[in-house]
């Protein structure tokens, strides 16, 4: 294939809608911790997820054919879909899982039930770990590219929304003091407690360790399955090393080198887990490129 | 019904021109042809061997489909033209030219040349069919996949799903574009055009089980489309290998078992990793427990206080 078929767009609404989807579950996770500042990672997280996952499904809608020839067709999808077909099941996924964000939001936002939100967050998350998992599988099923057709695939995908989520998480944290001290009060408590903050940030960097340990395994795996397919070789040497590379160095090897540093060291750098967190971001963003680009820039085994 | 009439007028014209520049055989074909509509599956037999290239296939294939002009090269070292498929160009006739050039061997000196006519597989069991999201694709009972474009969402999952990479989306319409394999004339118990316009029979149109029977018959030493992705509407039959042409190893599942086969492993990966993470989660929780059990370390400064 010489043609991007699935650019941009889809690589950003499967970045976008990993990292909210993970973000949400990582929110559960911290309200089941109870532990220390988790409270905060929990907020965070229900705030981050809705507006990731709003701003993938736009991307995506940009990208359909159909919003520019005939926009009511996409109403198909909704009300009569294939249900063999992933993409289905993915939009109603989806669908259901911006409802349940969109309330858990409010419902944080407003301080209403905990109850009641603590088992939306309970719900959205087995639909988020779906739509996570689905990201890769209808890429899998694309039998026309013999790259994508990994089972390793989804979990990659899967698992590096994890670390994108936390580095979302830990940006967002001071940014939504600093920009909206009234609305989040709490995020202003902790982003001025000093120490703690700092301890927060690093347990962040800490929690997603094992997830981009776990992500370049699973890629270096998928590689090998792919073996002899020509994106492999775009992806190593071709037109997309820049980005593999980059997510190599400096999206996982980096952040795990300034993570050791920073645990070893008394005094804690809040400003090292920021530059982290951006690369963790960029880095997990690259690897979706790469993935997404590597096989649609090849040339076609096919003459024609 | 109007614009039928006008179109079997076009084609009658358009195929016919064609067929007589290629052949005078397709003259008394096109005119003589009309099968049944029995709604039994139909195939069509692509015979490499008989292919002379002449491009009436691609030529009637425009014409009833009232398919635009592409503007078009000559591909490298060979004479495919277009070059591939493409929203507007749905039948492509590949041209290749194979052995080592032998300037003491007779006749042509080692070489030959074959050429293939080609188009979408029309998969009895289609991946693209499978994966539409709103079933803008359907497998029609007598065996063409047609296209309807008013349910189409434009996701393109179609393109990356077929193994041929048949299907293509029109940039400006936004629209696919891919053979339909003439389902209207089918419908009407008429043959595919680009069939009508072959004037060597290296293109013939039938029950699928007669096509299949044929091309067996034919002594062909490759077959392929019988069994490729569970069996397709194109059965082609060559004396040389179809990897010469292009033509990808497509494994015989069909779509069900290809998804099937790719789920169970994605599952037991998950299994796998789940196992793994909540050992590693109940080990560190334990190891985090006997640590705040047992009494940490003093320092040389508590103990000085302590002795004080």
């Amino acid at each position: 294939m010489t043609d991007i078929v699935w650019g941009w767009q889809l690589t950003l609404e499967i970045f976008l809608v990993g990292l909210g989807a993970a973000a949400i579950i990582i929110s559960l996770f911290a309200d089941l911790i109870k532990k220390d500042q988790t409270s905060y990672v929990a907020m965070a997280g229900a705030y981050i997820a809705p507006v990731a996952t709003v701003m993938g499904i736009l991307v995506l809608i940009l990208h359909l054919g159909a919003l520019y020839r005939a926009p009511w067709n996409i109403l198909h999808i909704i009300f009569e879909p294939n249900i063999e077909s992933q993409l289905a099941t993915r939009t109603w996924a989806l669908i259901i899982l911006t409802v349940l964000m969109v309330m858990i939001f409010a419902l944080c936002l407003f301080k209403g039930s905990q109850k009641l939100t603590f088992v939306l967050k309970g719900a959205a998350s087995i639909v988020a770990f779906y739509v996570l998992v689905n990201g890769g599988v209808v890429l899998s099923f694309s039998r026309g590219v013999p790259f994508w057709s990994t089972p390793v695939l989804p979990w990659i995908l899967t698992i590096s929304s994890f670390p994108a989520a936390l580095a979302s998480i830990g940006l967002a944290i001071p940014i939504l003091a600093q920009l909206m001290p009234k609305l989040f009060t709490n995020m202003v408590e902790i982003f001025n407690s000093g120490k703690n903050y700092k301890k927060l940030t690093l347990d962040l960097l800490t929690a997603s360790i094992p997830f981009l340990v776990a992500t370049l395994i699973l890629t270096f795996a998928h590689i090998a399955l792919a073996y002899g397919e020509p994106g492999v070789d775009v992806m190593l040497m071709g037109d997309m090393a820049m980005f593999f590379w980059a997510y190599v160095v400096a999206g996982t090897i980096v952040p795990i080198i300034i993570w050791v540093l920073n645990r070893s060291t008394t005094t804690k750098s809040a400003w090292a887990n920021y530059l982290s967190y951006l690369l963790i971001l960029a880095g997990m963003a690259a690897l979706n490129f790469a993935i997404l680009y590597s096989p649609q820039i090849t040339e076609s085994i096919l003459n024609f | 019904m109007v614009e039928k009439i006008k179109r079997r007028d076009f084609l009658k014209t358009g195929a016919g021109l064609a067929a007589i520049i290629a052949s005078p055989i397709a003259i008394s074909k096109a005119e003589e042809v009309v099968i049944p509509a029995t709604g039994k599956p139909k195939a069509m037999l692509v015979d490499a061997r008989r292919c002379i290239g002449c491009k009436s296939c691609q030529v009637a294939c425009k014409e009833w489909n009232k398919l635009p002009a592409e503007k078009t090269k000559i591909s490298e070292a060979e004479f495919t033209n277009p070059p591939k498929f493409s929203s507007i160009s749905w039948n492509v006739v590949t041209f290749k030219e194979m052995g080592n050039y032998d300037p003491k061997a007779e006749g042509t000196g080692g070489l030959k040349w074959r050429a293939i006519s080609l188009r979408c597989m029309h998969c009895l069991d289609p991946q693209c069919v499978s994966v539409c999201p709103t079933h803008a694709l359907i497998k029609h009972g007598d065996g063409p996949v047609v296209y309807d474009a008013n349910r189409c969402v434009g996701c393109d999952y179609c393109m990356m799903a077929c193994p041929w990479h048949v299907v293509h989306l029109d940039e400006k319409s936004k629209l696919i574009g891919k053979c339909t394999m003439c389902v209207d004339r089918i419908e009407a118990g008429m043959e595919p055009s680009c069939v009508v316009a072959c004037p060597t029979d290296s293109l013939q149109f039938g029950d699928r089980d007669l096509m299949l029977e044929k091309g067996h018959d034919s002594n062909a030493p490759y077959i392929y489309g019988e069994k490729e992705a569970g069996g397709t509407s194109m059965i082609c039959v060559s004396d040389v290998p179809f990897e010469e042409f292009g033509l990808p190893n497509v494994s015989p599942d069909p779509p069900s078992t290809f998804n099937l086969n790719m789920l169970k492993p994605i599952a037991g990966i998950g299994a796998i990793a789940g196992i793994i993470s909540f050992l590693g989660y109940f080990m560190h929780t334990r190891t985090s427990k006997i640590s705040a059990k047992s009494p940490k370390p003093k320092t040389s400064e508590q103990k000085k206080t302590k002795e004080a």
